[in-house]
Protein backbone atom coordinates (compact mmCIF):
# COMPACT_ATOMS: atom_id res chain seq x y z
CA UNK A 1 0.00 0.00 0.00
CA UNK A 2 1.01 3.31 -0.95
CA UNK A 3 1.96 5.70 1.97
CA UNK A 4 0.73 8.90 2.11
CA UNK A 5 0.85 11.49 4.91
CA UNK A 6 -2.44 13.27 3.88
CA UNK A 7 -4.59 10.72 3.92
CA UNK A 8 -3.39 9.26 7.49
CA UNK A 9 -3.47 12.30 9.43
CA UNK A 10 -7.08 12.63 7.84
CA UNK A 11 -7.98 9.21 8.64
CA UNK A 12 -6.54 9.91 12.35
CA UNK A 13 -8.92 13.12 12.60
CA UNK A 14 -11.91 11.55 11.58
CA UNK A 15 -11.33 8.04 12.92
CA UNK A 16 -13.19 9.21 16.30
CA UNK A 17 -16.07 10.97 15.59
CA UNK A 18 -16.63 8.01 12.59
CA UNK A 19 -16.79 5.22 15.93
CA UNK A 20 -18.96 7.80 18.30
CA UNK A 21 -21.15 8.12 14.89
CA UNK A 22 -21.89 4.46 14.77
CA UNK A 23 -22.35 3.85 18.41
CA UNK A 24 -24.70 6.92 18.45
CA UNK A 25 -26.41 5.29 15.68
CA UNK A 26 -27.12 1.58 17.02
CA UNK A 27 -27.77 3.09 20.68
CA UNK A 28 -30.46 5.14 19.55
CA UNK A 29 -32.30 2.69 17.00
CA UNK A 30 -35.20 3.24 18.14
CA UNK A 31 -35.48 7.25 18.78
CA UNK A 32 -34.44 8.53 15.60
CA UNK A 33 -33.48 6.85 12.30
CA UNK A 34 -30.73 4.41 12.08
CA UNK A 35 -30.68 1.00 13.92
CA UNK A 36 -28.42 -2.11 13.85
CA UNK A 37 -27.67 -2.51 10.04
CA UNK A 38 -26.32 0.98 9.58
CA UNK A 39 -24.72 1.67 12.53
CA UNK A 40 -22.91 -1.83 12.18
CA UNK A 41 -21.55 -1.09 8.72
CA UNK A 42 -20.86 2.85 10.06
CA UNK A 43 -18.83 1.01 12.49
CA UNK A 44 -16.87 -1.44 9.38
CA UNK A 45 -16.42 1.47 7.98
CA UNK A 46 -14.44 2.80 11.03
CA UNK A 47 -12.16 0.05 11.10
CA UNK A 48 -11.42 0.81 7.19
CA UNK A 49 -9.92 3.94 8.07
CA UNK A 50 -8.03 2.04 11.20
CA UNK A 51 -6.58 -0.08 8.24
CA UNK A 52 -5.50 3.02 6.54
CA UNK A 53 -3.47 4.61 9.42
CA UNK A 54 -2.07 1.13 10.57
CA UNK A 55 -1.76 -1.19 7.63
CA UNK A 56 -0.98 -4.11 9.82
CA UNK A 57 -4.18 -6.29 9.50
CA UNK A 58 -3.98 -8.50 13.15
CA UNK A 59 -7.66 -9.68 12.96
CA UNK A 60 -8.28 -13.54 12.20
CA UNK A 61 -10.59 -13.87 9.91
CA UNK A 62 -12.14 -17.59 11.33
CA UNK A 63 -12.00 -16.02 14.94
CA UNK A 64 -14.58 -13.16 13.90
CA UNK A 65 -16.87 -15.90 11.40
CA UNK A 66 -16.72 -17.77 15.07
CA UNK A 67 -17.99 -14.71 17.20
CA UNK A 68 -20.55 -13.90 14.57
CA UNK A 69 -21.94 -17.36 14.80
CA UNK A 70 -22.44 -17.34 18.52
CA UNK A 71 -24.18 -13.68 17.99
CA UNK A 72 -26.46 -14.99 15.82
CA UNK A 73 -27.39 -18.02 17.95
CA UNK A 74 -28.10 -15.44 20.44
CA UNK A 75 -30.14 -13.38 18.18
CA UNK A 76 -32.50 -16.54 17.24
CA UNK A 77 -32.22 -17.31 21.54
CA UNK A 78 -33.14 -13.67 21.79
CA UNK A 79 -36.21 -13.59 19.53
CA UNK A 80 -37.67 -17.46 20.71
CA UNK A 81 -37.40 -16.60 24.18
CA UNK A 82 -41.22 -14.91 23.86
CA UNK A 83 -41.86 -18.47 23.77
CA UNK A 84 -41.47 -19.72 27.16
CA UNK A 85 -42.30 -16.13 28.99
CA UNK A 86 -45.58 -15.45 27.07
CA UNK A 87 -46.21 -18.17 24.27
CA UNK A 88 -45.55 -16.09 21.41
CA UNK A 89 -42.32 -15.64 19.10
CA UNK A 90 -40.60 -12.78 17.78
CA UNK A 91 -42.55 -10.34 20.09
CA UNK A 92 -39.66 -10.07 22.25
CA UNK A 93 -39.52 -11.04 25.85
CA UNK A 94 -42.45 -8.97 28.20
CA UNK A 95 -44.69 -8.76 25.37
CA UNK A 96 -47.88 -6.51 27.13
CA UNK A 97 -45.50 -4.95 29.59
CA UNK A 98 -44.44 -1.62 30.02
CA UNK A 99 -42.99 0.84 27.63
CA UNK A 100 -39.67 0.45 29.76
CA UNK A 101 -39.00 -3.39 28.51
CA UNK A 102 -40.19 -2.84 25.48
CA UNK A 103 -37.51 -0.28 24.49
CA UNK A 104 -35.23 -2.65 26.52
CA UNK A 105 -35.67 -5.38 24.21
CA UNK A 106 -35.53 -3.20 21.04
CA UNK A 107 -31.99 -1.79 22.22
CA UNK A 108 -30.73 -5.55 23.25
CA UNK A 109 -31.77 -6.64 19.77
CA UNK A 110 -30.23 -3.41 17.95
CA UNK A 111 -26.90 -3.97 19.70
CA UNK A 112 -26.67 -7.46 18.77
CA UNK A 113 -28.15 -7.15 15.38
CA UNK A 114 -24.99 -4.25 15.07
CA UNK A 115 -22.23 -5.74 16.36
CA UNK A 116 -23.41 -8.59 13.95
CA UNK A 117 -23.22 -6.40 11.53
CA UNK A 118 -20.16 -4.83 12.25
CA UNK A 119 -18.18 -8.45 12.47
CA UNK A 120 -19.67 -9.66 9.44
CA UNK A 121 -18.06 -6.04 7.45
CA UNK A 122 -15.23 -6.33 8.75
CA UNK A 123 -14.74 -9.84 7.94
CA UNK A 124 -15.37 -9.13 4.12
CA UNK A 125 -12.69 -6.32 4.38
CA UNK A 126 -10.32 -8.18 6.44
CA UNK A 127 -10.63 -11.14 3.65
CA UNK A 128 -10.28 -8.65 0.95
CA UNK A 129 -7.64 -7.00 2.32
CA UNK A 130 -5.67 -10.46 2.77
CA UNK A 131 -6.39 -11.67 -0.74
CA UNK A 132 -4.24 -8.11 -1.81
CA UNK A 133 -1.46 -8.46 0.23
CA UNK A 134 -0.05 -11.17 -2.19
CA UNK B 1 -33.74 -18.21 -34.82
CA UNK B 2 -34.13 -19.61 -31.00
CA UNK B 3 -32.17 -16.66 -29.43
CA UNK B 4 -34.88 -14.03 -31.11
CA UNK B 5 -37.49 -16.65 -29.85
CA UNK B 6 -36.41 -16.66 -26.58
CA UNK B 7 -36.05 -12.71 -26.30
CA UNK B 8 -39.52 -12.60 -28.10
CA UNK B 9 -40.58 -14.64 -24.95
CA UNK B 10 -39.29 -12.37 -22.06
CA UNK B 11 -41.02 -9.35 -23.98
CA UNK B 12 -43.86 -10.57 -23.98
CA UNK B 13 -44.02 -11.56 -20.49
CA UNK B 14 -43.11 -8.63 -19.11
CA UNK B 15 -45.73 -6.96 -21.06
CA UNK B 16 -47.98 -9.10 -19.61
CA UNK B 17 -47.19 -8.29 -16.36
CA UNK B 18 -47.11 -4.47 -17.39
CA UNK B 19 -50.88 -5.18 -18.96
CA UNK B 20 -51.94 -6.61 -15.11
CA UNK B 21 -50.02 -3.72 -13.21
CA UNK B 22 -51.72 -1.17 -15.02
CA UNK B 23 -55.24 -2.85 -15.22
CA UNK B 24 -54.72 -3.03 -11.16
CA UNK B 25 -54.19 0.38 -10.64
CA UNK B 26 -57.51 1.97 -10.77
CA UNK B 27 -58.54 -0.14 -7.81
CA UNK B 28 -56.66 1.50 -5.62
CA UNK B 29 -58.72 4.08 -3.94
CA UNK B 30 -57.16 6.48 -1.13
CA UNK B 31 -58.52 4.69 1.57
CA UNK B 32 -56.25 1.53 0.41
CA UNK B 33 -53.19 3.70 -0.32
CA UNK B 34 -53.33 4.90 2.95
CA UNK B 35 -54.91 1.99 5.18
CA UNK B 36 -50.92 0.61 6.29
CA UNK B 37 -49.36 3.82 6.71
CA UNK B 38 -52.31 4.95 8.93
CA UNK B 39 -51.94 2.06 10.61
CA UNK B 40 -48.49 1.65 11.73
CA UNK B 41 -48.30 5.56 12.54
CA UNK B 42 -51.15 5.16 15.06
CA UNK B 43 -49.99 2.05 16.61
CA UNK B 44 -46.10 1.53 16.00
CA UNK B 45 -45.27 3.84 19.40
CA UNK B 46 -48.05 2.45 21.45
CA UNK B 47 -46.89 -1.42 20.93
CA UNK B 48 -43.80 -1.50 20.22
CA UNK B 49 -42.54 1.36 22.31
CA UNK B 50 -40.37 2.40 19.30
CA UNK B 51 -40.38 6.19 17.96
CA UNK B 52 -38.65 5.05 14.70
CA UNK B 53 -41.16 3.03 12.97
CA UNK B 54 -38.82 1.51 10.90
CA UNK B 55 -36.94 -0.18 13.84
CA UNK B 56 -40.17 -0.88 15.07
CA UNK B 57 -41.45 -2.91 12.04
CA UNK B 58 -38.09 -5.07 11.58
CA UNK B 59 -37.53 -5.65 15.09
CA UNK B 60 -41.01 -5.91 16.68
CA UNK B 61 -43.49 -7.00 13.79
CA UNK B 62 -40.92 -8.15 11.04
CA UNK B 63 -38.59 -9.86 13.43
CA UNK B 64 -38.57 -13.16 11.66
CA UNK B 65 -37.39 -10.96 8.73
CA UNK B 66 -34.66 -9.81 9.82
CA UNK B 67 -33.42 -13.00 11.25
CA UNK B 68 -33.20 -14.37 7.83
CA UNK B 69 -31.38 -10.73 6.57
CA UNK B 70 -28.93 -11.19 9.60
CA UNK B 71 -28.32 -14.80 8.62
CA UNK B 72 -27.51 -13.86 5.05
CA UNK B 73 -24.83 -11.14 5.45
CA UNK B 74 -23.43 -14.34 7.74
CA UNK B 75 -23.35 -16.60 4.86
CA UNK B 76 -22.12 -13.95 2.54
CA UNK B 77 -18.95 -13.66 5.09
CA UNK B 78 -18.67 -17.32 5.12
CA UNK B 79 -19.07 -17.83 1.38
CA UNK B 80 -16.49 -14.87 0.53
CA UNK B 81 -13.79 -16.59 2.89
CA UNK B 82 -14.81 -20.27 1.38
CA UNK B 83 -13.95 -18.94 -2.69
CA UNK B 84 -11.24 -16.55 -1.34
CA UNK B 85 -9.08 -19.62 0.26
CA UNK B 86 -6.17 -20.79 -1.74
CA UNK B 87 -4.47 -24.15 -1.56
CA UNK B 88 -1.33 -23.40 -0.52
CA UNK B 89 -2.15 -21.10 2.28
CA UNK B 90 -4.34 -21.32 5.22
CA UNK B 91 -6.07 -18.38 6.78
Amino acid sequence: MNESALLKIICRMIFPFVLLFGLYIIFNGDLSPGGGFQGGVVLASSYLLLYFINDKNTLSVKQILRIEKVLFLLLLVFSFVGLLTHGVPFRGMFYGDTLFFKKINLMVLNIIIGVKVTLGVVGIISIFLEEGEL
Amino acid sequence: MKEWMSKFTIIGVLLGIGYLFATMLPGLTAGYRFMTYNYFTQRTFLETGSENYVTGIYLEYRLFDSLFEAAILFVVAAGILFMSRKEGRRL
